[in-house]
């Protein structure tokens, strides 16, 4: 009965909580500056085929490594490609492994942790000493191994990222659950008849979203940056297709006399991580309340 | 604590184990058939089934591993299928630079990581806390290749202080390093700023200041001891993105290390020196890890007791 009495009016309490934790965040005014171009650096990926200036794929041999101008911001390439539309198309690429790889975590993760906390008894030490076995790679070197299992592709890469990032998922979501699963709401939907899976999407997932949302944040900017990595080392996104940390490849070779083609896709790659790594400050500092 | 780094030590068998068997399946599932790429396309039935046989490539896959183990036990990592030497070989005469590199990176990064911490927690809102701050944030995001690049262009085209590619003289050391310490700096620093403002806060640092003692020594006798336990963790597990930082940094310098060793034979599709690096750096990165959880029961008397 305890837990009828205590649910108060549903909507209102989601506002609130939701207009409380907007303050917070927006007092936070370097998580707001990182939130902001975040979603120019969102719109641009999403738009990057109609707003570039130039097609990326356009060679112009005549202009190679011609340095910044005003018909190229940028610059151009080893090929005369206008850098500047190649980072913006690149962003795509980039961003959408980075994304994939995430989800891919993000979903395998939380369920392992869910299940692993729901359960308890030998499915816990079984999960989790096996998110133990692939925390003791060190992550770069398993994404390595992944993609030199699967062949070298950003597809493989990304899922090369998702795998090694499961375990952070599992963890945060598994502690997370234990919390949640005593409380008296999923005791109640528990004497209720509920079934597990429903209580793990109705109940347990909801109340535990906050500590997913801001390792989602982190977990985003390590991918970008992992997956980069692998497409530098020839790993990941294969040429000519525009990927941030492919066109630092291509450029490596001329860093004395054209150090525009390594300088700028760098950059967009810093000023991803970067205002993600904001974000996701403030997200912690909105939801954490022991930090206020 | 002699039976606890005991136990570690024994609990560090079947867990090398897993890792060998899943390094091992994982590579024997790749496509391509070793075979045919040591002896070519042209290559007549007979000789292939007799490489086969030689390698040991036709028994089934269990026994292979088992005998992988044995082998591995005893120092044999099989043969680069690409230069015909042993992977033990070709691992040794580029290991030392990588752990070269390694070492100076994590020193740089713990020196100056430690330092810039303590400063910030100690002069916290200060402008040095805010660029602290703002340094690790940046630092963090900073892609090691890309920075690796930027040295270049800065310190090698533009000033021509050190060399850009290559190994061998202390000169060659300085940027590979400083691109390599970055990431861990940066985590190290945050955790000693945040470990030290939590110390700096208890009850026996008020004792201290309030007996009389001065500053210095209550930061630097007192704080520091207990903030940096925490922190001598975070060294050991910043050990795995440095040696996946050591691949990237090595790439870009051209640096004969494990990393690059590594990168090339994947590309050559030369599995048993991928294996056996792969396999090395896990083993390193493990016992790191086990040296440090033993070094903390040890330091922090307040664990002896799990």
């Amino acid at each position: 009965m305890s837990a009828v009495v205590a649910a108060p009016p549903k909507a209102a309490v989601e506002r609130s909580a939701f207009q409380e934790g907007w303050a917070t965040f927006a007092r936070n005014r370097a998580a707001v500056v990182g939130l902001i171009i975040l979603v120019l650096i969102t719109a641009v990926a999403l738009l990057a085929p109609w707003i570039a200036p130039h097609d990326p794929t356009a060679q112009n041999l005549a202009l190679r490594r011609e340095g910044p101008s005003a018909d190229a911001w940028l610059g151009r390439d080893a090929f005369g490609r206008d850098i500047l539309s190649r980072i913006m198309l690149g962003a795509r690429a980039t961003l959408l492994a980075a994304a994939g790889a995430v989800l891919l975590s993000g979903v395998v993760g939380t369920v392992i942790g869910i299940v692993a906390a729901y359960r308890g008894g030998i499915a816990d030490s079984l999960l989790m000493r096996s998110m133990d076995l692939v925390l003791s790679f060190p992550y770069f070197l398993l994404a390595i191994l992944v993609v030199a299992v699967a062949g070298p592709s950003l597809r493989n890469a990304a899922i090369a990222v998702g795998i090694t990032y499961i375990p952070q998922y599992a963890r945060v979501v598994r502690g997370a659950t234990l919390e949640v699963v005593g409380k008296e709401y999923v005791e109640a939907a528990h004497a209720s008849g509920l079934r597990g899976l429903r209580i793990a999407i109705r109940h347990i997932l909801p109340n535990i979203s906050a500590p997913i949302i801001v390792i989602t944040t982190v977990g985003l900017a390590l991918a970008i940056v992992s997956v980069s990595s692998l497409s530098f080392l020839g790993l990941g996104a294969q040429p000519p297709s525009p990927e941030w940390g492919a066109m630092l490849a291509d450029g490596r070779q001329y860093v004395a006399s054209a150090p525009h083609v390594s300088i700028f896709p760098g950059l967009a790659i810093l000023a991803t991580v970067l205002s993600l790594n904001l974000v996701g400050d403030g997200f912690r500092d909105t939801f954490d309340p022991t930090l206020r | 604590m002699l039976s606890y780094a005991g136990r570690r030590i024994l609990q560090l068998i079947p867990l090398l184990l897993i890792i060998s068997f899943v390094v091992f399946v994982a590579l024997e599932m790749t496509p391509g058939d070793p075979v045919t790429l040591l002896l070519g396309q042209n290559a007549s039935p007979e000789a292939v089934a007799d490489l086969r046989a030689k390698l040991g490539l036709d028994r089934p896959l269990v026994v292979q591993y088992l005998s992988f183990v044995a082998n591995a036990v005893q120092g044999d990592l099989g043969i680069s299928y690409r230069s015909g030497r042993e992977v033990v070989a070709e691992l040794a005469r580029t290991a030392g630079v990588s752990a070269t590199l390694a070492t100076t990176g994590m020193l740089i990064a713990v020196l100056v990581g430690v330092g810039v911490g303590i400063l910030a927690a100690v002069k916290q809102y200060s402008i040095i806390d805010t660029v602290t701050r703002v340094g690790v944030l940046t630092l963090v995001s900073l892609p090691v290749f890309w920075l690796a690049i930027l040295l270049i262009i800065g310190f090698s085209v533009k000033w021509p202080i050190f060399p850009a590619f290559g190994w061998g003289t202390y000169l060659h050391l300085v940027l590979p390093a400083i691109a390599l310490s970055t990431y861990p700096l940066a985590v190290i620093a945050r955790l000693t700023r945040s470990s030290m403002l939590e110390v700096l806060g208890g009850d026996y640092i008020r004792t201290a200041r309030a007996a009389g003692l001065p500053e210095r020594t209550v930061v630097m006798k007192y704080a520091l001891k207990n903030a940096l336990v925490p922190v001598m963790t975070v060294i050991g597990l910043q050990f795995g993105a440095l040696i996946g930082g050591a691949v990237l940094t090595e790439t870009v310098f051209g640096i004969p290390g494990m990393g690059r060793l590594m990168v090339t034979a994947i590309e050559g599709r030369d599995y048993p020196v991928v294996r056996g690096a792969v396999l090395l750096g896990t083993v390193v990165f493990v016992v790191i890890n086990l040296l440090v959880d033993v070094l903390y029961k040890w330091v922090d008397p307040r664990q002896r007791g799990v």
